[in-house]
């Protein structure tokens, strides 16, 4: 479940993540900004998944954006709240190996980045 | 908001069992069991919105968690607060309204007064937000509130507020989502009421005062619970000092008769007191030029010339005013004063301008000096009708009143004033209303008389009242049988039909209260068009009946004060008549000493006398007869006349110019005392800084001139006169938080019916002479602005950033006839004079009509003449017939 009642197809091999961040920068893009945890959550789950897609996620932000979709659903004014954590709960439910995958890229280049400076000392 | 009603019900909140209204929110019946839950969005005063999500609670058989402050208490309800899923859903709630809040506490005004604070506090708030803050551009918002955006938690608490209670809309939410920004409507500064509602009702510090900017930390302050000084509404404030220096306004929900709700003079206007122009020390004119001096040469001074004056002229050589700004206190020292030391009843107050009528119209009709209704009856009432109240301007609490009676409980609104129900930046009450009557003040009476016709052609008389005083009813059908439709329609331009409508709304309704304000209560003839009111409501059987009642409004904070401690000519302590002999008795027991019996003169005449020479001596407390009379009552030639002028004064006004003796007073915000507000609520004044330089409070000074001519008045503190007026008028004082109104006095009425009406009923029920405006002119009135009372608020700083000078406010129809813009310079002139200011352009104002604020009319009086009221001796001198001229 993608988040509504429609059937979105995709291209077999889709990188699920960049679709997910898709779907939560519409739904970011829709809240109208009524309620906190719709407003607060949309963007802070859209900046989270920029990130990882950015190659710039860490382990932790997997745990954070779980948490953030279970403190927005069920608290909101309007279902808009429910359907907007769908996306990610969704995808990081069936194609989680993707989002460690871009997490591990990221880890990765971190390492290297990190080495020159931590051999300074 | 929730109505309530009596049906009860029954509910646990958190195990707690309680008991409350049917209609009650879940929040609030938290609240009365001790149970606090957080919430931002909520507010007492506003509908719910359940938009912050804080307030989740878990109720017992609903699936999710449930906002507390939007559901309703059920019979049988289990309420739960304080559960790990509660607790957990509050602190994931407070995280995300954290997300994005800047954490610049250090520098926050709201630092230390934050419910942000306090919640994040509690729960131990941490955040995993590692994503970048929203940022919004820095907006010039105006020139007394800040915003900062950034700080804003979007509960929209201001924008409701604007709305729903001040009814002025003048912010929004701009943008959406996270980039949701609170505006002014348009690309300008803000431009609206500045109640500073928004201020005090953002739970974070999103829009703060620009007035106490970066200036102090809140447990720093200094806090006095007082009330404010302006207008008759008698607001309770919470002045905030530091080291004696004002700093801010405050107004706490469910205190005062305002509950938390003030105006712009309460909120911006406090720092009128401690204005640098201030008299500080004693000044005694010395050859032609006032000089300062130590208290006891001016008191010696006084004393001795007081007392020379009267062994060689006698007691009624003297005469007094008084200012309805003064504390009862003061007011009744004062009287005592002119009556026992200096022996005449030659004083008034400035009730005199105007309330006098209301209060003499009810003591005639319903032989009570105070309303019978209160400012709760009005917010129940189901019927309304405004006379001449410019309500928003001059009594802007009564006027929220209003505005709840009309938004909250839908009361059927009906308004005769002279305005144009234009949507302007300030809320204008006839748009509120069902049925609206635009007319000239000139022509109040002949709408009321218009009504009374309606209601006697329409056969709406009260069925009681034609029985028990058929003469009276007769008498009141024949007079207005005398007038005709066609003649009201060319006076008001209102039909027969819509007479006969706002008739049959107002005998309709079940509570009607009928509130008579400035606008009304200085208009030429008002002392008789109260009359006739009283006469409407005593025909519809709605002058004795629960929650209906009169209400005149009361200009200056303690003018009811002013007539009920006896400070006008004819009336003594209790608003009694002078020549009461039960109540000479028993002031006399008191007082120890006869009181004076000959008539005394009031204000009008108490000039003439001067200038007849008859007057020598004249004391003047916190008045300005020259500075607020037009100049042909002469009161500047009368004074100049005067052996011995003493004015006990703030600043140094027009009058205090001319005194001998300038005797430095302390402002409200430097003494303890009461005043008694508009319904004749009885309220404690507490000193909030000490008394500026070498000043002292009024009764301070008038005690110890009397100790110094020998015939002591003495009282150690405020509260020992207070004493005594109590043993004069039993029970005066503080009986609560509301107050208990008199009810209506039967025995006055019957009088009134049977006898009283007979004396001037034919010349109040004839219509007012028909203005024939000449070509070329207008009718110029002096108005009040929301934004300053008196003069005294043209010495605040806040107030004078909002409004720093008159301008002349005309209809666009009106200023397109004379070929004027907003901007262009005009110039007024009559047979008295002339006066050049500046035009602008206003919708509100009738056709016909222009407006010019009283505060800063000083140049524009000569052009006013005055008539006097034969039967309450108000001076009437708010209108003049102008021509108009373009000029550069």
């Amino acid at each position: 479940m993608l988040g509504s009642g429609g059937v979105t197809v995709m291209e077999e091999g889709t990188d699920m993540v960049w679709a997910a961040l898709r779907l939560m920068e519409f739904f970011y893009h829709e809240s109208c900004g009524k309620c906190s945890p719709c407003r607060e959550g949309s963007s802070w789950l859209v900046q989270t998944m920029r990130r990882i897609v950015a190659k710039r996620g860490q382990m932790e932000d997997l745990e954070t954006l779980v948490h953030l979709c279970k403190n927005i659903e069920g608290r909101t004014v309007c279902a808009f709240g429910d359907a907007s954590v769908a996306p990610i709960m969704s995808t990081l439910k069936h194609w989680r190996p993707e989002y460690v995958a871009l997490i591990q890229a990221a880890e990765a280049a971190n390492l290297i980045k990190l080495e020159p400076a931590a051999a300074r000392h | 908001m929730a109505t309530t009603t009596t049906e009860t019900v029954r509910l646990t909140i958190d195990g707690i069992p309680i008991s409350v209204p049917k209609g009650t929110l879940v929040i609030e019946a938290a609240r009365r069991v001790g149970v606090m839950v957080p919430h931002f969005c909520y507010h007492p005063k506003l509908k719910p919105d359940a938009n912050c999500r804080m307030c989740l609670v878990e109720v017992e058989k609903m699936p999710k968690l449930q906002t507390s402050c939007s559901t309703l208490a059920t019979e049988g309800m289990a309420v739960r607060t304080a559960t790990t899923v509660v607790h957990d859903a509050h602190k994931s709630v407070l995280e995300f309204i954290l997300a994005n809040h800047p954490l610049d506490c250090p520098v926050c005004d709201q630092g230390g007064k934050c419910d942000l604070q306090d919640f994040s506090h509690e729960y131990t708030a941490t955040s995993r937000f590692i994503e970048t803050k929203r940022i919004f551009q820095k907006e010039y918002f105006s020139p007394l509130i800040e915003t900062q955006m950034n700080r804003c938690v979007q509960c929209l608490r201001c924008v409701r507020y604007c709305d729903e209670v001040m009814d002025v809309k003048a912010l929004a939410p701009v943008g959406r989502g996270t980039m949701t920004e609170i505006k002014s409507f348009g690309a300008h500064p803000l431009d609206c009421e500045f109640c500073g509602g928004c201020v005090q009702i953002c739970p974070v510090g999103a829009i703060t005062s620009r007035l106490s900017m970066y200036e102090y930390r809140p447990w720093m302050l200094k806090r006095a619970d007082t009330v404010c000084t302006f207008c008759g509404d008698g607001c309770q404030i919470t002045v905030q000092t530091k080291d004696q220096e004002l700093i801010e306004v405050n107004s706490a929900q469910g205190a005062g008769r305002n509950s938390g709700d003030l105006c712009a003079r309460g909120f911006f206007g406090f720092h009128a007191a401690s204005h640098p122009s201030r008299v500080t020390h004693p000044l005694i004119r010395r050859n032609g030029v006032l000089v300062e001096a130590t208290w006891e040469e001016a008191l010696e001074f006084v004393a001795e010339q007081t007392n020379r004056l009267k062994l060689a002229h006698g007691p009624h050589a003297f005469g007094g005013l008084i200012t309805g700004r003064c504390t009862n206190e003061e007011l009744y020292l004062f009287q005592k004063f002119m009556r026992l030391t200096i022996g005449t009843n030659n004083l008034d107050s400035s009730a005199r301008y105007g309330h006098v009528n209301g209060v003499q119209a009810m003591r005639m009709v319903q032989g009570t000096h105070r309303w019978t209704v209160t400012f709760e009856d009005i917010v129940q009432a189901d019927v309304l009708l405004l006379v001449g109240t410019n309500i928003t301007e001059a009594n802007p609490i009564t006027g929220l009143k209003v505005k709840e009676a009309v938004k909250k409980h839908g009361a059927t609104l009906l308004t005769i004033e002279a305005i144009q129900a234009a949507v302007g930046t300030i809320s204008n009450i006839s748009n509120l209303s069902e049925q609206h009557f635009c007319v000239a003040p000139s022509q109040f009476g002949a709408a009321v008389l218009g009504l009374l016709k309606a209601v006697v052609e329409s056969n709406y008389v009260d069925s009681a009242i034609s029985q028990r005083a058929s003469d009276y009813v007769l008498a009141v059908s024949q007079a207005v049988q005398q007038l005709t439709w066609n003649d009201l329609a060319l006076d008001t331009g209102i039909s027969r039909e819509s007479f006969v409508q706002m008739a049959a709304a107002l005998t309709g309704g079940r509570r009607v209260v009928a509130l008579a304000g400035q606008t009304l209560l200085r208009s030429q003839g008002s002392y008789g068009i109260c009359l006739n009111l009283l006469d409407l409501l005593l025909l519809t059987g709605k002058l004795t009946a629960q929650g209906c009642g009169f209400a005149p409004l009361a200009e200056e904070n303690n003018d009811q004060g002013a007539v009920e401690m006896g400070a006008v000519a004819a009336l003594l302590p209790g608003a009694l008549d002078l020549t009461d002999q039960d109540a000479r008795t028993q002031i006399a027991r008191v007082w120890k000493e006869d009181l004076p019996l000959a008539a005394g003169a009031t204000l009008i005449e108490m000039i003439d006398r001067a200038q007849a020479g008859i007057i020598k001596g004249l004391f003047v407390i916190g008045e300005n007869p020259v500075g607020s009379l037009p100049p042909q009552i002469g009161a500047k030639e009368a004074l100049g006349k005067l052996d011995l002028l003493v004015c006990q004064e703030l600043f140094l006004t027009e009058t205090a110019e001319l005194a001998h003796v300038v005797l430095p007073a302390a402002s409200a915000m430097e003494k303890a005392g009461t005043f008694t507000n508009t319904e004749g609520h009885v309220q404690a004044v507490r000193p909030a800084i000490d008394p500026v330089g070498d000043s002292r409070p009024d009764w301070e000074i008038l005690s110890a001139i009397s100790v110094f001519m020998g015939a002591p008045l003495e009282y150690s503190e405020a509260k020992e006169i207070l004493k005594e007026i109590r043993a004069v008028i039993p029970g005066y004082g503080s009986l609560g938080p509301s107050p208990i109104p008199p009810a209506v006095d039967r025995v006055a009425v019957d009088r009134y019916v049977n006898e009283g009406y007979r004396q001037d009923l034919t010349t109040r029920y004839t219509l007012p002479a028909r203005a024939m405006r000449p070509e070329g002119t207008v009718q110029l009135g002096l108005v009040q602005s929301l934004f300053h009372s008196g003069k005294l608020s043209t010495h605040s700083k806040g107030l004078l950033q909002i409004e720093p000078s008159g301008f002349l406010q005309m209809n666009p129809v009106d200023a397109a006839r004379f070929g004027l813009e907003t901007g262009d310079r005009v110039r007024l002139s009559n047979g008295r004079g002339e006066f050049t200011t500046t035009a602008k352009v206003f919708d509100r104002v009738p056709e016909g009509l222009a407006w010019f604020p009283d505060h800063f009319a000083q140049a524009a009086l000569r052009l006013f003449d005055c008539a006097v009221d034969p039967d309450t001796k108000v001076p009437y001198c708010r209108t003049a017939s102008v021509s108009v001229m373009k000029t550069t």
